[in-house]
């Protein structure tokens, strides 16, 4: 038995479980077999229909009773992206190293994902990037200049922070 | 598993830049290959042809299934020695298919030097039945040598790995019950008539083919006796009177079809059952590596947008997902075959090290592959590390890794460098193949780290003796260091000296880890048992 989890839209999910002899989808069983490519005959409470589907990747493409439908198999394994943590307003050395480049002055206005610098440890260079849209507060290090883990590499502020 | 996603943006200019320039190293990867595989003077194409010789590409053709992979090892061996004329050693090592089964290939290049031994050409066929006892795999020998090269003959003939490693190895596989099978389309003098004396079945061409201990200058120096090549060692004679030979041919063609029969009447070997389901192409395109891998070796890159396009479906089952976040250890599918993954993401730290040496000993126990992509500066160094026990962690790691029974595979990705390499199953560490990439990079320390410490070395001692260096004196000692370090890190000095397989285009690396994980098989994996971890 396989057990797959089945989304239209962001807040409906729909369980559907394979077995051997029927479909059930969210617990209810539906009869079903493949007509041709593509095309697939399914019995519900005695009645029949006729769908067609096509899959690219985890979106699958169906029409239906004249409609077009998209639905995307989830993946129950995956976490969702709201469990993520949040981005914080400082930067912290992930390991002792040497700051190759900086990439923007006190001051200025990032958003996230913006690159602010570049440090190296190691032989291995590293982007430190913006966590957060706002403004950067402090730059304590140049160029040139070497640091130890845990010691702050920069700090953002948002507008609601006190100067 | 789930689905790896990516997050590459193949519009973005950086992706962009990182393709241009590895599609530029793939081709240049592509015109040295087939240099060393095909490009010869015509006048020794003329003179194989006018001896009615085939090129060792065209027996290889005769003699492997039609449209059938041929894994080669060590294409291009010897690029960087001998004036880069010696192409592949003037030797084609390689895995192919006969009536559905792998089979090692040892065959000489008798348009390259008349196929003789260099000190390369030796080191490169005594891996390549290293090979075939790691792998129980049967053996066919192409044979058509001139015999050792003489003027090298000290880097070729005395030492524990040089030419008598290579009949070593043929007897060690004949005790381990594998097949080997020799076809001699030339002349086999010397040390190499063994080949065809020490395998099971021996083919030898009529009026091209010989195997005399000496040949007939020798003889005539030694003894004075005058005979000719064919009276002293040919086919009619060693298939009707000595027995040395089993069968003669009347041509290449009629050989390569004799040794085909041959081998169609050994037992398979039974291979090792392992986790395995039907296989799925990866769902991001593997030409996608072209633009994930930064031009500069420094600059990281995130090792699961690499796994993504190697692996089945592009699942991957990642174990410890935050913990030790700077290696990446899980499970994936190569091919249908379950293997675990070990691939760096950073620097070693102590987490890192000990999430690998527990994520192997799992891999271990369920009898899972393990394959290892490189990308390592090594193991973090400072006062911090060391009392946490960087060293000791680092240790378990590698005394854990050495203790694994299941086959083991490396890719170095990106860079190799100090103990990382052993941390992650460098050439030492018995690992069944080792690939690198055209960019990648292999030394006990970076270029620049070198440089430095050799300089550094150098004004402390002459300041001992009262000697202050200028500016200009500091480079003349530093950058000497520098160039030599460089080109000696170079992917191609590397298989040059065949400290790997072989250099792979980053889309290959998929259906060679699928070959050589299949290749893997035939031999048990022994008995498991791990050595002391300093706890």
């Amino acid at each position: 038995m396989t057990t797959l989890q089945f989304s239209d839209t962001p807040d409906m999910r729909h369980q559907v479980q394979v077995r051997s002899e029927a479909v059930y989808v969210d617990g209810t069983p539906i009869q079903v077999r493949k007509s041709a490519p593509g095309s697939f005959v399914g019995t519900l409470d005695g009645r029949t229909e006729r769908l067609r589907a096509v899959a690219h990747g985890d979106t699958i493409y169906v029409q239906f009773r004249g409609r077009s439908i998209k639905v995307n198999r989830m993946d129950p394994t995956r976490a969702s992206a709201s469990g993520a943590a949040g981005g914080a307003g400082a930067s912290h050395a992930p390991m002792p190293g040497v700051v190759v480049s900086v990439l923007v002055t006190v001051g200025q206005q990032v958003t996230n994902g913006d690159a602010l610098l570049v440090i190296e440890s190691m032989k291995l260079q590293m982007t430190i990037s913006a966590t957060l849209d706002g403004e950067v507060a402090e730059l304590p290090l140049a160029v040139g200049q070497t640091f130890q883990r845990n010691d702050m590499l920069v700090r953002l502020k948002t507008s609601g922070d006190a100067a | 598993m789930s689905r790896i996603v990516s997050k590459i943006d193949p519009t973005s200019a950086g992706y962009k830049k990182n393709y241009a320039a590895m599609t530029q190293k793939v081709v240049q990867l592509q015109v040295k290959v087939h240099k060393a595989r095909f490009e010869r003077p015509e006048r020794d194409i003329e003179r194989l042809h006018r001896q009615k010789k085939l090129t060792v590409r065209e027996r290889l053709d005769l003699l492997l299934d039609p449209d059938t992979p041929f894994l080669e090892i060590g294409t291009l061996v010897a690029n960087k020695a001998y004036g880069g004329e010696v192409h592949g050693a003037g030797q084609v090592s390689g895995i192919g298919i006969i009536h559905g089964r792998e089979v090692l290939i040892h065959a000489d290049d008798p348009s390259i030097k008349g196929g003789a031994w260099y000190p390369l050409s030796v080191k490169k066929i005594v891996r390549t039945l290293d090979i075939a006892i790691e792998n129980r795999l049967p053996v066919i020998h192409l044979c058509d040598s001139a015999g050792g090269f003489l003027p090298l003959q000290s880097d070729l003939f005395p030492d524990k790995h040089a030419a008598g490693r290579i009949f070593r190895n043929q007897c060690t596989l004949s005790k381990m019950g594998v097949p080997q099978i020799a076809v001699v389309l030339g002349q086999c003098t010397a040390g190499g008539a063994y080949i065809p004396a020490l395998s099971d079945y021996s083919v030898i061409v009529r009026g091209n083919g010989g195997v005399f201990l000496g040949g007939p200058p020798l003889v005539k120096a030694a003894t004075g006796e005058i005979v000719s090549a064919e009276a002293l060692g040919g086919a009619t004679m060693h298939t009707t009177v000595s027995g040395t030979c089993d069968y003669a041919a009347d041509d290449e063609p009629h050989a390569m079809a004799i040794a085909r029969d041959i081998f169609a009447n050994t037992s398979p070997i039974p291979k090792q059952t392992i986790d395995r389901v039907e296989a799925e192409e990866p769902f991001y395109d593997p030409k996608e590596l072209y633009g994930i891998v930064p031009t500069d070796w420094k600059t990281g890159f995130d090792m699961r947008e690499v796994i993504a396009r190697v692996v089945d479906g592009s699942n991957f089952h990642e174990y410890q997902p935050d913990y030790g976040t700077t290696m990446i250890c899980g499970y994936a599918r190569i091919w249908g075959y379950k293997v675990g993954i070990l691939a760096n993401n950073g620097v070693l730290f102590n987490d890192s090290s000990l999430k690998a040496a527990h994520f192997m000993r799992l891999c271990d126990r369920d009898r899972t592959p393990l394959v290892f992509l490189q990308n390592i500066t090594g193991y973090m160094v400072g006062r911090e590390y060391e009392e946490r026990g960087i060293t000791k962690d680092g240790a378990k790691m590698i005394m854990t890794q050495v203790g694994c029974t299941v086959p083991k595979f490396t890719v170095i990705v990106g860079g190799s460098f100090g103990a990382g390499n052993y941390g992650m199953c460098g050439r030492a560490f018995d690992g069944r193949f080792l690939w690198m990439w055209p960019q990648s990079q292999i030394a006990v320390m970076g270029a620049e780290q070198a440089a430095n410490t050799l300089a550094d070395v150098k004004i402390r001692q002459l300041q001992r003796e009262g000697h202050e260096l200028d500016a200009e004196q500091i480079t003349a000692i530093r950058d000497p260091v520098l160039a030599s370090f460089e080109a000696e890190s170079d992917a191609y000095y590397s298989t040059s000296e065949m400290w790997d397989d072989g250099i792979l285009d980053p889309v290959d690396t998929r259906n060679a880890l699928g070959m050589a994980i299949v290749s893997s098989l035939n031999a048990p994996f022994g008995e498991m048992g791990h050595g002391v971890l300093r706890l």
